[in-house]
């Protein structure tokens, strides 16, 4: 069995003079939970059409749960999808779309309405369950579109902006059923709501025009094992700070203290020395947190990108 | 929650049968292919109530001539009507075979009336009704909730057997409203008989509209946008009833009689004429080819659809 879900290697796709994918490099760990990161245009959805067999590549290699490309003979039932902005069939209920797909990954008729069941229980839309795809409203849409991904017991499930038009508490019980399939299932979700992916994925992967700039898990993106971040409650000078952090070798901007952990170094060691330190010296400390947000990180690639 | 998963080979058909369900389901529930269906119906019986009528003034054109008493409810010389030699005159023009007209003058005219309507309409509708099946899901990408669970032969052919199901439905509503609409208005009506000459008549009629619905499916896998496709079906309809008339011309005959009457098989068109036949083989022949002839255009759209992106 292979260590990764799901293998691309230089695929490009282009759409006229267009290139969506451009040498797309990206392989996502069995058993990851994948933040994809990336402005509109990056080339996530691309991404997820080649992966589903629904786009077609002109080039590079994919590998789906280490048995090659997409194919339905092989793959069907073991990968789910959601695709962004795709209308479901309007004149057929919530349950009965959820049968028919659920039949459609080879389950029997009874097991396909008790899986139907299960998964507008888990997105909430029991109630809704008779209702026809036309009378629902958008958010509702946008579950039951997640629903249909939950189906069966994937092995691989690619989420396309499943947050997209729903409603904050919605986020949350949404956040909920990504963390409950962490070990279950690898699960990669590309997002514009960075706090969310952060709270919930273990791996992320950055994508900027049709390429992956930067992938791997959360920790090392972030740096959180080799960075404590304190935010003061106002600038300091690095000469009062030098006075302060005892020959240790800390890095400020405005006021924002980085803490650059040596190999072998504990945080918490680190943490225990600075606080009462910073505390004594009249400094305000807002928060204390290892390594960046990943929006900071996202923000750095971007930069440094943009500064190349 | 394990998938029992078929072999291969059973898994395309048992994909496809799912989804011909599902889409002759969605279809009977959506407005649209409702009206569709109740146009057709309506079209008909308004064909059967037009014939009775019309029967009526011959009729009643026969009963001053023969000097007998007028009917208030038509049909009652139908018989005498059937037999007059000036029907069977215009009928030997029309299909130009005398042993054809004769058996034609046997069926109930209901029955016939039917399935002139049938073959003459059902070709427009299933291209009205179903040259946007396969496009319509790809342009709003519902599509895509499909594909990563079944290939794309297994779906296009579970679209194609539900788009089928639903022209059987069509015809055989158009056959019973027919029926209703003979059973209440004319006098003579034999109801066994017609019902069974309508039940062949379905039947034939299904396979000419399944030739011309395997065109429709077809133009449906070319195309992502549901305007485009419907204008390449209307296109393709008349592109197969032309370019089979013009190869029956004359002047094309003359030229080259074997190459146009060779071309001429690939048209539906070519075939309609033996599904009047009151021969069983002759008929068999016909929907046979006419089948076959659906399925090939489907495959041709079908070549396309299976190397692009959905």
């Amino acid at each position: 069995m292979s260590r990764f879900a799901l293998r691309l290697k230089g695929v490009e796709k282009r759409y006229g003079k267009t290139r969506a994918l451009d040498g797309l490099t990206l392989d996502v760990p069995r058993g990851a939970l994948m933040g994809l990161v990336g402005p509109n245009g990056a080339g996530k959805t691309t991404t997820f059409g080649v992966v589903s067999g629904a786009v077609r590549p002109d080039a590079g290699h994919v590998d789906v749960l280490g048995e090659g490309p997409f194919d339905p003979a092989r793959h069907a039932g073991r990968m789910t999808v959601l695709p962004q902005d795709c209308a479901l069939n309007p004149s057929s209920s919530a349950r009965q779309i959820l049968a028919f797909q659920a039949r459609l990954q080879g389950l029997t008729a009874k097991a396909a309405a008790r899986e139907a069941d299960r998964v507008l229980e888990l997105v909430r839309l029991s109630d809704r369950a008779g209702s026809r795809v036309s009378q629902l409203s958008h958010g509702m849409k946008r579950r039951l579109a997640v629903a249909q991904a939950l189906l069966g017991d994937p092995e691989l499930v690619l989420l396309d902006e499943p947050t997209g038009g729903l409603d904050p508490h919605l986020v949350v019980a949404m956040r909920e059923i990504l963390s409950a399939q962490r070990g279950q299932r690898t699960v990669v979700v590309s997002s514009h709501i960075l706090a969310d992916l952060e709270a919930t994925c273990d791996h992320v992967a950055f994508m900027e025009d049709g390429r992956c700039q930067k992938s791997g898990p959360v920790e090392e993106v972030t740096r959180r094992g080799a960075l404590v971040r304190i935010q003061l409650a106002e600038p300091m000078r690095l000469e009062q700070l030098a006075a302060i952090l005892d020959g240790r070798d800390p890095e400020l901007e405005g006021d924002v203290l980085r803490y650059h952990l040596s190999p072998g170094e504990d945080p918490a060691e680190v943490q225990r020395a600075l606080l009462p330190a910073l505390i004594e010296a009249g400094a305000g400390v807002l928060e204390v947190r290892l390594g960046e947000s990943l929006e900071a990180a996202y923000m750095s690639s971007r930069s440094r990108r943009d500064d190349r | 929650m394990s998938a029992t998963r078929s072999p291969a080979a059973l898994r395309g058909l048992r994909d496809a049968w799912v989804v011909a369900r599902f889409d002759l389901g969605e279809s009977l529930r959506s407005r649209k292919v409702l009206i569709f269906l109740a146009l057709y119906a309506a079209g008909a019986v308004a064909a059967a109530v037009i014939f009775t009528e019309v029967l009526q003034d011959i009729e009643e054109a026969l009963a001053e001539q023969l000097l007998v008493a007028r009917t208030s409810q038509p049909g009652s010389l139908t018989q005498a009507v059937m037999e007059a030699p000036e029907l069977r005159l215009v009928l030997v023009r029309l299909v130009r075979d005398e042993e054809l007209a004769d058996a034609l003058l046997r069926v109930p005219p209901i029955a016939l009336l039917y399935h002139w309507v049938a073959l003459t309409f059902a070709p427009v509708f299933v291209v009205f009704t179903s040259s946007d099946a396969i496009s319509g899901e790809v342009s709003t990408g519902s599509v895509r909730y499909a594909l990563f669970r079944t290939d794309r032969t297994s779906w296009a052919a579970g679209k194609l057997l539900g788009q089928t199901l639903l022209s059987g439905v069509g015809l055989a509503l158009g056959a019973v409203g027919a029926w209703i609409v003979g059973y209440l208005q004319l006098a003579s009506f034999a109801p066994l008989e017609t019902a069974a000459w309508l039940a062949r008549y379905v039947v034939t009629a299904f396979f000419f509209a399944f030739a011309h619905l395997g065109l429709a499916l077809g133009v449906s896998q070319l195309t992502r946008s549901v305007p485009w496709s419907r204008a390449l079906g209307l296109f393709a309809l008349a592109f197969v009833f032309g370019a089979h008339g013009w190869l029956g011309r004359d002047v094309v005959q003359e030229e080259a009689p074997v190459l146009a009457a060779s071309l001429q098989q690939i048209f539906p068109a070519a075939h309609r004429l033996d599904l009047w036949r009151p021969s069983l083989w002759d008929g068999v022949v016909a929907m046979t080819v006419l089948a076959a002839l659906g399925f090939v255009y489907f495959a041709i759209g079908h070549l396309r659809f299976a190397r692009r992106d959905a």
